[in-house]
């Protein structure tokens, strides 16, 4: 009942598509359960169309499972199982198919191989030529890192010279002067105002404690500077007219300290 | 000069009083350093502690002293070496074998006036120890914590020349002090005057020997001023007007230390509230009831550079924080935001 049964999933197995190959070039059929005792490939002679080897044996239950190797010397659909006999000589018995089908490449009235297909030849070498091609792309690449970055360091940097000390000046000025300047504003006022007074007194490299000493002794800066102090410092500020102190701050043109 | 109110004018008008006297006392024994003595009122009057570097020889300890005499102040120095301990200076508990108990011995820091002379020579545990009782103003000896005499003040100078086998403040320890003055030499005039009044020193007298006199013997014992009189100085200086202009100037200068490019680390609001501290007093001694920007500016280099530090790239140039300082004051005519409203 158990032989019967290895025999059938055998003949399930092998009912499938027979191995092919092609002549010379060895194939393998494994799976191939046969019941009893062992098998091994009969003799091969200079005319057999196939050349078998048992490339591997296990026991499987009562039976052995075995995988075939087999290489084709004639074209034809063959059944290995006509290539084995039992080791110990006895009747093969029934046996499943094991189809097999070698396939020719060439007609049977070529005896010469195939005649070689010019091909172009693989491009040897060239690595001078991929490094030049790297390191342009990276050349390329750094080019635009630092042409983005410029681009957009450029335009606060086109404002810097574009406004100076007077360009800030003004706005501020008449802010003040009408009366909508905050108290940000008017720090800032001030700091421009004392700018002013240090570019014009030549002062701009002067340390800035020594220079605000120089513009307090300049009869006029000294004027503008204490009013600024009663106007934006005092405790108890005496009046400034801020209009007739920053009247003629309100038209100043650049006089040479740029964007100082 | 501003106009002041009555009660705010009499205060001020003590204090200058005051203060020529105190400047005049110090005068006879010290020679020029008119800046460093404004520094050391200004320390005095705001509860403020001062960092003096300077190479040694050029009068520190001298007007330590001296001002500690003028104004009735108790005076101590401490030489700071590798091997001074913090009980040394806090002070210890010792074991009375009489009555087998402990007894707690102050250490110097209970003074007025204390000058921690060569502060960078002690172990960061020592500076560490002293810098905490500056800042808490007490001092734990054992179990219980004693209060510093009011008012106290630290004098620590630096020398910046040797720096070998010395351990530097870390930035964190300068900021403690409000102010870092730098002393320079004295101009030559005024040394010639430091000569020559050393000329006339001559020998003292003492016992059957006698020893020549120093600078130290020209001080006078009796003072120009009481220690209530440093009291009405000090409610005096908070009573000094600080405009909102003023305030918009040292937040623009605090904010252009922390966005300079060659600025590491920049100045913590700790060194604003030194600035405005500073600049009222600098007002008062200057005769003001309110702050003007030369007061900032004045004030600037000894209230911020020692606690900015700069970026490596900007060290590897050779720029000091002197000179990026000298820069960002010389720009804060010409601030972003003008610059963005024109």
């Amino acid at each position: 009942m158990r032989a019967l049964a290895a025999l059938l999933f055998a003949t399930a197995c092998l009912a499938q598509e027979p191995v092919r190959t092609t002549i010379g070039i060895p194939a393998l059929v494994t799976g191939v359960v046969l019941e009893g005792s062992e098998f091994e490939p009969i003799e091969t002679t200079l005319k057999s169309p196939i050349v078998l080897r048992i490339e591997h044996m296990q026991k499987h239950g009562t039976a052995n499972r075995y995988a075939l190797q087999f290489t084709g010397m004639e074209a034809g659909q063959y059944d290995l199982a006509t290539f084995l006999r039992r080791k110990d000589r006895s009747d093969n018995g029934a046996m499943p198919k094991i189809p097999v089908v070698i396939e020719a490449v060439r007609d049977d009235s070529q005896h010469e191989p195939n005649a070689l297909q010019p091909m172009k030849a693989r491009d040897v070498g060239g690595y001078a030529r991929t490094m030049w091609l790297l390191g342009g792309a990276w050349a390329i690449g750094l080019l635009a890192i630092l042409f983005a970055f410029r681009k957009k360091k450029a335009a606060p940097a086109a404002i810097l010279r574009k406004a100076t000390l007077a360009d800030r000046l003004r706005p501020a000025v008449a802010r003040a002067i009408d009366g909508s300047l905050d108290s940000e504003g008017r720090a800032e006022l001030e700091r421009l105002l004392l700018s002013v007074w240090r570019v014009r007194l030549s002062l701009q490299d002067v340390p800035v404690r020594e220079a605000i000493v120089l513009l307090r002794a300049h009869e006029e800066a000294g004027e503008l500077l204490r009013a600024l102090d009663q106007w934006l410092h005092a405790k108890s500020p005496q009046p400034v007219d801020v209009e007739a102190l920053l009247r003629p701050y309100s038209k100043i043109e650049d006089e040479g300290g740029g964007a100082a | 000069m501003s106009k002041t109110t009555p009660h705010s004018q009499q205060n001020v008008a003590a204090t200058i009083r005051f203060l020529d006297a105190v400047r005049q006392r110090v005068a006879t024994v010290v020679v020029g350093q008119d800046v460093v003595v404004e520094r050391l009122l200004i320390a005095l009057f705001t509860g403020g502690h001062i960092l003096m570097q300077g190479v040694p020889g050029i009068a520190k300890t001298l007007l330590a002293a001296t001002l500690s005499k003028a104004i009735d102040l108790q005076f101590a120095r401490v030489q700071f070496t590798i091997d001074l301990l913090p009980s040394d200076i806090l002070g210890s508990e010792v074991l009375d074998q009489r009555t087998n108990t402990f007894q707690v011995l102050k250490g110097p820091i209970f003074t007025n006036l204390l000058l921690a002379d060569e502060i960078n020579r002690a172990a960061p545990k020592v500076q560490g120890a002293l810098l905490e009782a500056m800042q808490e103003r007490k001092v734990t000896i054992g179990k219980e914590s004693f209060k510093l005499p009011a008012p106290f003040l630290v004098i620590a100078t630096q020398n910046p020349i040797e720096q070998a086998g010395t351990f530097e403040l870390p930035e964190a320890q300068l900021d403690r002090f409000m102010l870092c003055h730098r002393l320079q030499y004295l101009p030559k005039h005024d040394e010639k005057e430091v000569l020559r009044r050393n000329l006339m020193l001559g020998v003292r007298r003492e016992a059957k020997g006698a020893i020549a006199r120093t600078e130290f013997d020209a001080i006078s014992d009796s003072p120009v001023g009481t220690q209530e009189d440093l009291i009405s100085a000090m409610e005096a200086v908070h009573h000094v007007h600080v405009s909102d202009a003023f305030l918009d100037h040292v937040v623009e200068i605090l904010d252009r230390t922390r966005k300079h490019p060659a600025i590491a680390l920049g100045c913590s609001p700790r060194a604003g509230i030194a600035m405005l501290k500073a600049s009222r007093a600098r007002a008062l001694i200057h005769g003001r009831d309110f702050v003007v920007p030369d007061d900032l500016f004045a004030l600037a280099e000894d209230c911020l550079l020692h606690r900015m530090r700069l970026s490596y790239e900007a060290l590897a140039d050779g720029k000091t924080t002197a000179s990026v300082l000298e820069e960002l004051l010389t720009e804060v005519g010409a601030s972003k935001s003008a610059l963005a409203k024109a």
